[in-house]
C-alpha cells in the first residue's frame, strides 16, 4: 500500500506542525534545540540527496556551504553592542548591521550558492576521487580562511553570543523547503536528466543532455540548501566556530545520504531521523562509560555493514511506502 | 643564499621525505585497486604510536627502526584484507565511503584507548647534533630522513620493477583480467602493495614523532589528504612521480610558509589544497603519470 | 582432452549458458562460432574458472592429470596448461614486450627452462625480439597479437583457447597469425579451441566446431560439414541458400 505523494506530504506537514507544537507546549530549551538541530539536519541530508544523489557526483563539501553561510548570516545578524569586540575589522557598513534572521538566510543562501557555483564551474568535471578530494581540500580552505581572517571571524576562538533567533517555525519551514524543492526537482524532467546522468553518463549526452550542466545545477541547489542549515546552527545553538562544519560531518552526512540509499529523499529523511534519535540516546552513554568518539565508530561500522549488504543503499534511487506518480489518488 | 633560507629548503626537504614516503603507499595502492585510501595517513599515525610504545616498553632503538616497519607492513595488509577485499568489486563511491569509514573508525578507536592528547617523542639526543655541511649547520635528523627515504624509495622502486613478484604487482594494476589469466594471485598482490604503503607510512610517522616531537591519534589524516596532493602532482600511480611530488609538495608548503609575511603562515594548509585543485585542473595526470583521463 | 557436459552459467540474472556440451580432443583445433551474445566468450571464461557454474560438469584430462575445472581456481588451471588469450588481446601496455612475455610464464617455476621458452618465443616472432624493450602498448594490432601469443607459449599450454585472434587485425596479418598458429599446432601438438567472428576464416583453420546460439550447441560436425551446411553458410558464410 503505496501512498500518493500529496497525501504524504500532507502528512509530512502535519507530523511536522505537530512536532513543532508539542515542544512549543512542553517549553523545553533542550527539547526545542534537539528538535531544531534534528530538522537542520534533514534539511542537510536532503540537499546532500540531491547533490550526491542525483547526478551521481561525489561532493564532500557541504560543510564548507555551511561554514560560508553561518559567517556571512552571523555578520549580518549580530548584535551591535558586543560586534566591535568580536570583529573588530568588520568594515563600518556591516559593523552597523543588524538584521533579523530571515534577510540574513537569504543572503547566505546566496553567499553558498555563487561560491558553489565558482567552485562547481571549475572542479566538477573532475572524476569521482579527484572530486572527493578536491571537495575536501574546499573545506580546509574555508576553514582556513576562517581561522586566519579573524579580524573578522574571531578565528580560532570563535564567535560566542550569537543571538537564538532561529525559532522553530523558522526552521520548520526551511526544512519542509528543501524537501518539497528536492521531491519536486526529482520528479520533474530535470529531475530525471540528473538521474540518467548518474546512471550512464555517455547515453546521457546522446539524448541531448548536458551533464555537466546538471551537475554544476544540482551543486549549486544544494549548496544554498547547505548555506541555509550553516546560516541557522549558530542561531539555534549561539556559537560558532571555523571548525563547526569540518570532514567529520561531511562524513556524517555522506553516510545518511550513501545508507538511504543516494537518491531517496525519503530515504535520506528517515535515516538522517535515525541518527538523530540514536545519536541522542548513545550520547549519555557515551559519557557514562567515557568511551568518547563511540558514536562515530558505530556509524562508520554501521555504514561499513550496511555498504557490505546493499551497495546501493537501503533504499536505492526508490522512495519507500511512496508513490510519487499519485497526487491525491 | 641567507642562512634562513637555506634552513627552510632543509626543512622543506624534511618535510616532503615524509610525504614521500606515505605517497608511494597512496600512488602504488590506487594504481592497483584505483582507490583513494583514506585510511592511508592514519598508518603514518600507527608507527608514530607503535615506536612510542616499543620505545616506553624499554627496547633499543634500532631494534624499534625495524620492528615499526613490520607493524605498518602488517597493519596496511590486514586493512586490505578486513575492509578493501569486500569491496573489491563495488561501485567506486561505495568504495570511496568505506575507505573514509575505516580511516575515521581506526582514528575514533585509538581515541578511545589512547585518550585525545598530544604524546611527546623524541630520539636519542645524537639525532639533533648539528653536522657541517660545507657553509652550513644541518642536524642530523634533517639528514637522516632524506636519506632513508630515498634508500626506501629506490628499494620499493626496486623491488617492483625488477622482481617477479613486483612486475606481477605492475601487471594486475594494468590489467586485471590479463593477470588472473596468466595465474598470477590478484589477493597476494594487493595485499602487498597495501603492505609496503603501509610500512613506509609507519617509517614515515616515526620520523614524524621524531621531528616534530608530538604524536595524537589524529596526527594521521591531513598528512595523509597532503600525501595524496603529492601524489597527484607527481602523477598517480608512479613511485618517482610520488617521491617528485612529495618533495615539491614539501618544500612549497615550507617556503611559501617561510618566504611570506608571518602573518600569512596559517595559510598553509590553505595553500596545499589550493595548489592541489590547481593542478588538477591544469595537470590533472600531474608530472609523471599517464595513469588515466582524470576529467569526467 | 577438455569436455563440457551440460554446463549452465548465469552472469547476474541472465542465463547465458544454458546447457552446453562440447569437447576438444588431444592436438584438436576447434572452432565455436556463433552470433554475438550468444555466449561464447562467456564459456572460454568459464573454461579458464574466471565465470562460477551453476550446473554441469567440466572436465579436464591430459595423460595422467585429471583437474574439475568447475572446482579449480583460475591459477591451477592456468598450471594445467589451458592458457587463455582474451578477446582484444588484453597486454600489458605499459610493461615491456619483454616483461610481459615473462608473466606469461609467470607460474613456471623452472628458471632455466621459462629463459629457454622466452629464446624460442623470441626465435618465432623475430618483431617481438626487435620491440622487447618497448612498451606493449605502443605495438599494432598484429605484433599485439603476437605478444599475446608468444605470452600464451610462455605458460606452456597444452590447449589454447583463442578469443577473436583476428578481431581488429588486417587480413594479411590475420593470414601470419594463422600460419604461426598452424606452425605451433604442429609443432607442439597444442589443441587449440577458437571462437571467430569470421566464421569462414574459423572454418577452413579449423578441424571441428560447433556452433552456439543462445546458450546452446544447435549444430557440430568438422569444419568441412559446417561449412556445407546451408543454414550456416546463409547465417555465418554470407552465402545465399
Amino acid at each position: 500500500m503505496r501512498l500518493p505523494a500529496g497525501w504524504a506530504l500532507v502528512g509530512f506537514v502535519a507530523l511536522l506542525l505537530a512536532a513543532i507544537l508539542g515542544v512549543q507546549w512542553a517549553d523545553d530549551g533542550y527539547l526545542r534545540t534537539l528538535l531544531a538541530l534534528a530538522l537542520i539536519n534533514v534539511m542537510l541530508a536532503v540537499s546532500l540527496t540531491l547533490t550526491n544523489g542525483f547526478t551521481g557526483l561525489f561532493s564532500l563539501g557541504h560543510p564548507a556551504f555551511m561554514t560560508i553561510g553561518a559567517y556571512v548570516a552571523v555578520v549580518l545578524t549580530y548584535p551591535g553592542r558586543r560586534k566591535g569586540f568580536m570583529m573588530p575589522e568588520l568594515p563600518d557598513w556591516l559593523m552597523g548591521l543588524e538584521w533579523p534572521l530571515w534577510p540574513a538566510l537569504l543572503v547566505a543562501g546566496f553567499a553558498a550558492g555563487v561560491m558553489a557555483l565558482l567552485v562547481g564551474l571549475s572542479v566538477l568535471r573532475l572524476r569521482t576521487h579527484y572530486l572527493a578530494v578536491a571537495t575536501l581540500g574546499l573545506i580546509i580552505i574555508v576553514e582556513g580562511l576562517a581561522v586566519n581572517l579573524d579580524g573578522i571571524t574571531r578565528g580560532g576562538r570563535g564567535i560566542n553570543g550569537i543571538p537564538r533567533i532561529a525559532d522553530l517555525w523558522t526552521v520548520g519551514a526551511c526544512c519542509l523547503l528543501a524537501v518539497v524543492v528536492a521531491w519536486r526537482l526529482k520528479h520533474a524532467s530535470l529531475g530525471r536528466a540528473m538521474l540518467a546522468v548518474r546512471e550512464n553518463e555517455m547515453a546521457a549526452r546522446c539524448f541531448g543532455i548536458d551533464p555537466f550542466r546538471l551537475k554544476v545545477m544540482a551543486f549549486v541547489i544544494g549548496a544554498v540548501f547547505a548555506g541555509l542549515g550553516g546560516a541557522l546552527i549558530p542561531h539555534v545553538i549561539a556559537v560558532l566556530t571555523p571548525g563547526s562544519f569540518g570532514i567529520l560531518l561531511a562524513f556524517n552526512l555522506v553516510a545518511v545520504v550513501v545508507v538511504g540509499g543516494q537518491g531517496s529523499i525519503v530515504g535520506a529523511v528517515l535515516i538522517s531521523l535515525a541518527i538523530s534519535i540514536v545519536t541522542e540516546f548513545i550520547r549519555p552513554l557515551e559519557e557514562t562509560t567515557q568511551l568518547f568518539g563511540l558514536t562515530q565508530i558505530l556509524i562508520a561500522g554501521a555504514l561499513i555493514v550496511v555498504l557490505l549488504w546493499r551497495p546501493r543503499g537501503l533504499f536505492g534511487v526508490g522512495e519507500p511506502l511512496i508513490d510519487p506518480g499519485r497526487r491525491f489518488r | 643564499m641567507s642562512d634562513y633560507l637555506i634552513q627552510q629548503i632543509i626543512n622543506g626537504l624534511t618535510l616532503g621525505s615524509l610525504y614521500a614516503l606515505v605517497a608511494i603507499g597512496f600512488s602504488m595502492i590506487y594504481g592497483i585497486v584505483r582507490l583513494v585510501n583514506f585510511a592511508h595517513g592514519d598508518l603514518l599515525m600507527i608507527g608514530a604510536f607503535t615506536a612510542v610504545g616499543l620505545v616506553q616498553a624499554g627496547l633499543p632503538w634500532p631494534l624499534v627502526f625495524v620492528i615499526v616497519p613490520v607493524v605498518g607492513f602488517l597493519a596496511g595488509a590486514l586493512v586490505e584484507r578486513i575492509a578493501f577485499r569486500a569491496i573489491r568489486g563495488a561501485p567506486m563511491i561505495t568504495g570511496f565511503i568505506v575507505t573514509l569509514s575505516v580511516a575515521i573508525a581506526i582514528q575514533n578507536l585509538m581515541l578511545l584507548f589512547l585518550g585525545g592528547q598530544p604524546r611527546n617523542f623524541s630520539f636519542p639526543s645524537w639525532f639533533r647534533e648539528r653536522v657541517a655541511l660545507g657553509a652550513v649547520e644541518v642536524a642530523m635528523i634533517d639528514l637522516i630522513i632524506p636519506l632513508v627515504t630515498l634508500i626506501l624509495a629506490a628499494t620499493t622502486y626496486g623491488f617492483v620493477r625488477l622482481t617477479r613478484l613486483g612486475k606481477a604487482m605492475r601487471a594486475v594494476s594494468e590489467n586485471v583480467l590479463a593477470a588472473r589469466l596468466m595465474g598470477i594471485p590478484i589477493d597476494r598482490a594487493v595485499m602487498l602493495s597495501f603492505g609496503i604503503g603501509g610500512a613506509l607510512a609507519a617509517v614515515a610517522g616515526l620520523f614524524w614523532g621524531g621531528r616534530y616531537g608530538q604524536i595524537d591519534p589524529l596526527m594521521g589524516f591531513l598528512p595523509g589528504l597532503k600525501a595524496f596532493v603529492a601524489t597527484v602532482i607527481g602523477g598517480v600511480g608512479s613511485i618517482p612521480g610520488a617521491v617528485v611530488g612529495g618533495y615539491v609538495l614539501g618544500l612549497a608548503e615550507i617556503l611559501v610558509v617561510g618566504l611570506l609575511p608571518s602573518q600569512y603562515a596559517g595559510y598553509r594548509d590553505v595553500f596545499v589544497f589550493l595548489l592541489l585543485i590547481l593542478v588538477l585542473l591544469v595537470r590533472p595526470h600531474g608530472l609523471f603519470g599517464a595513469l588515466e583521463e582524470e576529467r569526467a | 582432452m577438455l569436455s563440457l557436459q551440460d554446463v549452465h552459467v548465469r552472469r547476474g540474472r541472465t542465463h547465458v549458458l544454458r546447457g552446453l556440451s562440447l569437447t576438444v580432443g588431444e592436438g584438436e583445433i576447434v572452432t565455436l562460432i556463433g552470433p554475438n551474445g550468444a555466449g561464447k566468450s562467456t564459456t572460454l571464461m568459464t573454461i579458464s574458472g574466471l565465470l562460477p557454474v551453476s550446473e554441469g560438469e567440466l572436465q579436464w584430462e591430459d595423460g595422467d592429470a585429471r583437474l574439475d575445472l568447475a572446482r579449480s581456481s583460475p591459477a591451477a588451471i592456468v598450471g594445467a596448461g589451458i592458457i587463455h588469450c582474451p578477446e582484444g588481446r588484453q597486454v600489458f601496455a605499459r610493461l615491456t614486450v619483454q616483461e610481459n612475455l615473462e608473466l606469461g610464464g609467470y607460474l613456471v617455476t623452472d628458471v632455466a627452462g621459462r629463459r629457454r621458452m622466452l629464446h624460442e618465443v623470441y626465435q618465432r616472432f623475430p618483431v617481438l625480439a626487435e620491440r622487447r624493450g618497448y612498451p606493449a602498448g605502443s605495438l599494432s594490432g598484429g605484433e599485439q597479437m603476437m605478444l599475446a601469443l608468444g605470452r600464451a607459449l610462455m605458460a606452456r599450454p597444452r590447449l589454447l583457447l583463442l578469443d577473436e585472434p583476428s578481431l581488429g587485425l588486417a587480413p594479411r596479418i590475420v593470414e601470419e597469425i594463422v600460419e604461426l598458429l598452424q606452425a605451433l599446432h604442429r609443432e607442439r601438438g597444442v589443441a587449440i579451441l577458437l571462437i571467430e567472428q569470421n566464421a569462414m576464416l574459423a572454418l577452413e583453420f579449423a578441424q571441428r566446431g560447433y556452433v552456439l546460439e543462445q546458450g546452446r550447441i544447435v549444430e557440430s560436425g568438422s569444419a568441412a560439414e559446417l561449412g556445407d551446411h546451408p543454414r550456416i553458410r546463409q547465417a555465418y558464410l554470407g552465402v545465399a541458400g
